[in-house]
């Protein structure tokens, strides 16, 4: 993990407890006081390529917009009510087919520290309805629970509340932090897992698959039913054989029995987010492969090949039932 | 090109000698010195001025993508034990009639003491109006100009501690000493700047080379020189092999658009 030479602090915030905690591990950052978080965060002309390199830290309290309605481009498991929500805007790692590139203007990290808030929010909308939140769309959670505790107070938050099924989606080799939580039915952990040439290519500062692999492992000893998902599919040379081995090798190192369910995706966005992406990261290999603009959405000439590819793959171990396959790529 | 702004000439004199900049005899509006890479601006006292300034230079000196742009100049501390001579690199600046706060991006690994600044439109004299540690009369100007023109990684402020809250005690002699026994760290610093963020080239030069001479030898057309480009840059990314083949078609040469444009498919055809 990378040190952040400047923590950026909203003076509201700063006696919080979770901002001082924060702020002590990082004995040798620069703080400086702030006022709001956009005055960092939404400064113009900023370079987030740069950014992201040199990362740096804002710590604040999130006012308004606490939930959003999932997207059409997410997989949302057949819930009909699907949210998300982030405490933490912007990601550690640096992937190459990350639509967090186009989304923000910058490239530094936000930590929202009132999480109290977001949970008034969820009971709001949990009255009288059962609701599917991810809260690990914007960021990986559980790669910062060191510095934030957050999926510890989620699944705290969960036992009382039964209304809402909240997932972590993560690439993080970190279960360890969170091994001694309880196991419940409405919090789902998710891991993120492509073959190891793809994370070399495309997932820069991220955990290998075998310490993901690693974590699931922790993860089911402890009796977690836990979810898979292989997305975004992408291309590489040797595609079909890099992606035959990838799920054969997980499938023996993983029992079939502590899966939950598996999604598969080809690697898809939507096209203003890929045009900014391709400005920031011209010698992004995602561009260097046949893509095609379908509907508005930019994915793989062969992006249903590839999803199918790999969902043959699986089917192989593990009963169709448990596999959802993105089916929102348009038909041209 | 690095763009600097003083204020004052007596500021600006002790960079214009290290660096041996030249006077440009032909700007009518501002002093501005320069080298090749350095150009040098005496803005003035002031925010407004200091903006108005920052604007002329980046405008008329054609400021580049990967230029920077250093603010450097004398500032009060209302700090009593802060040492005259002290330098600082600012990490953020209020300014004191808006209470507005700008935050520079400060992304490299450098040597100066951090600090905040406040910008008074006036000579400040009393310390308990100060929100901030330091105060001077440009520097919310200089960045707001400057961050329309520059990256904010590329923006940089350099303070000197000139006394303790109480301007017009300073000489000019003073100002000049506290410049010049600064220079060596700040010619430091702007070293640091100039490498912090260089980007890796993915072309060498003779592949760059090639890239040009085939455009010219094709006659390309403005977007089929685009389409080139990005097709040999897909080509180097996807399979990490560089394209000096390409010297096997300096020879062909094209006399119309249908001779140009069958060319052009076969050279593509060997990049896909």
């Amino acid at each position: 993990m990378r040190k952040f030479s400047h923590i950026y602090v909203e003076k509201e915030v700063l006696d919080s407890p979770l901002t001082q905690n924060i702020i002590k591990k990082f004995t040798k950052s620069k703080v400086v006081i702030i006022d709001r978080y956009n005055e960092v965060f939404n400064r113009p002309n900023q370079n987030y390529v740069v950014q992201k390199d040199h990362q740096n830290l804002i710590i604040a309290k999130k006012r308004y917009d606490f939930i959003y309605r999932g997207s059409k481009l997410c997989e949302n498991f057949g819930n009909i009510n699907f949210y998300h929500t982030s405490n933490i805007l912007n990601c550690i790692y640096d992937c190459d087919y990350c639509y967090l590139q186009g989304m923000y203007p910058s490239g530094h990290l936000v930590i929202f520290v009132n999480i109290e808030d977001y949970f008034k929010e969820v009971d709001k909308l949990t009255q009288d309805k059962k609701v599917y939140l991810s809260i690990s769309y914007e960021t990986d959670l559980l790669a910062l629970e060191y510095l934030t505790d957050f999926v510890r107070m989620w699944v705290d938050y969960a036992t009382k509340n039964k209304n809402v099924t909240i997932e972590i989606r993560t690439k993080s080799s970190n279960f360890s932090a969170v091994y001694s939580l309880k196991v419940l039915d409405n919090v789902i952990f998710a891991w993120t897992l492509l073959p190891q040439p793809v994370i070399d290519k495309y997932e820069r500062f991220t955990p290998s698959l075998e310490d993901r692999i690693k974590s699931i492992k922790k993860a089911i000893s402890k009796g977690l039913k836990i979810r898979i998902s292989i997305e975004p599919v992408m291309y590489i040379d040797d595609f079909e054989n890099i992606y035959k081995n990838f799920v054969k090798e997980f499938f023996l190192k993983i029992p079939v029995e502590g899966i939950k369910d598996v999604n598969i995706g080809a690697f898809r966005m939507v096209k203003e987010q890929a045009k900014k992406i391709e400005k920031l990261k011209e010698h992004s290999p995602i561009f260097c492969y046949d893509t095609v603009l379908k509907g508005g959405v930019f994915t793989y000439k062969d992006a249903e090949y590839f999803e199918r590819f790999v969902y043959n793959e699986v089917i192989k171990y593990i009963e169709k039932e448990k596999v959802y396959i993105l089916n929102y790529l348009p038909q041209n | 090109m690095v763009f600097i702004a003083t204020a004052l000439y007596i500021e600006a004199k002790p960079i214009i000698e290290y660096y041996d900049l030249k006077k440009d005899v032909e700007n009518r509006y501002f002093q501005v010195f320069k080298n090749e890479e350095i150009t040098l601006i005496v803005t003035g006292i002031g925010k407004i001025n200091s903006s108005i300034a920052v604007s002329h230079a980046a405008t008329k000196y054609s400021c580049d993508f990967d230029d920077y742009i250093i603010n450097i100049g004398i500032c009060g501390s209302k700090d009593s034990n802060d040492k005259l001579g002290s330098i600082y690199l600012i990490n953020k600046i209020i300014d004191n009639e808006t209470k507005k706060n700008y935050i520079p991006d400060v992304l490299i690994n450098h040597f100066f003491e951090e600090s905040d600044i406040e910008t008074f439109n006036y000579v400040v004299n009393d310390a308990t109006l100060m929100s901030a540690k330091l105060c001077d009369m440009e520097a919310s100007g200089f960045y707001q100009a400057a961050s329309k023109y520059f990256e904010t990684h590329r923006i940089y402020l350099l303070k000197i501690v000139s006394d303790n809250v109480s301007l017009s005690a300073v000489s000019k002699e003073t100002v000049y000493n506290l410049i010049k026994n600064t220079i060596e760290e700040i010619s430091k610093f702007i070293e640091i700047v100039k490498t912090s963020f260089k980007k890796t080239e993915i072309f060498s030069p003779q592949e760059k080379d090639i890239i040009d001479f085939l455009s010219q030898t094709l006659k390309l057309t403005a977007s089929q020189r685009q389409i080139f480009y990005k097709a040999c840059l897909h080509y180097k990314v996807r399979k990490g092999e560089n394209i000096t083949f390409l010297k096997d078609f300096y020879d062909i040469s094209v006399n119309n658009k249908e001779e140009r444009k069958r060319a052009f498919a076969q050279i593509l055809a060997h990049l896909r």
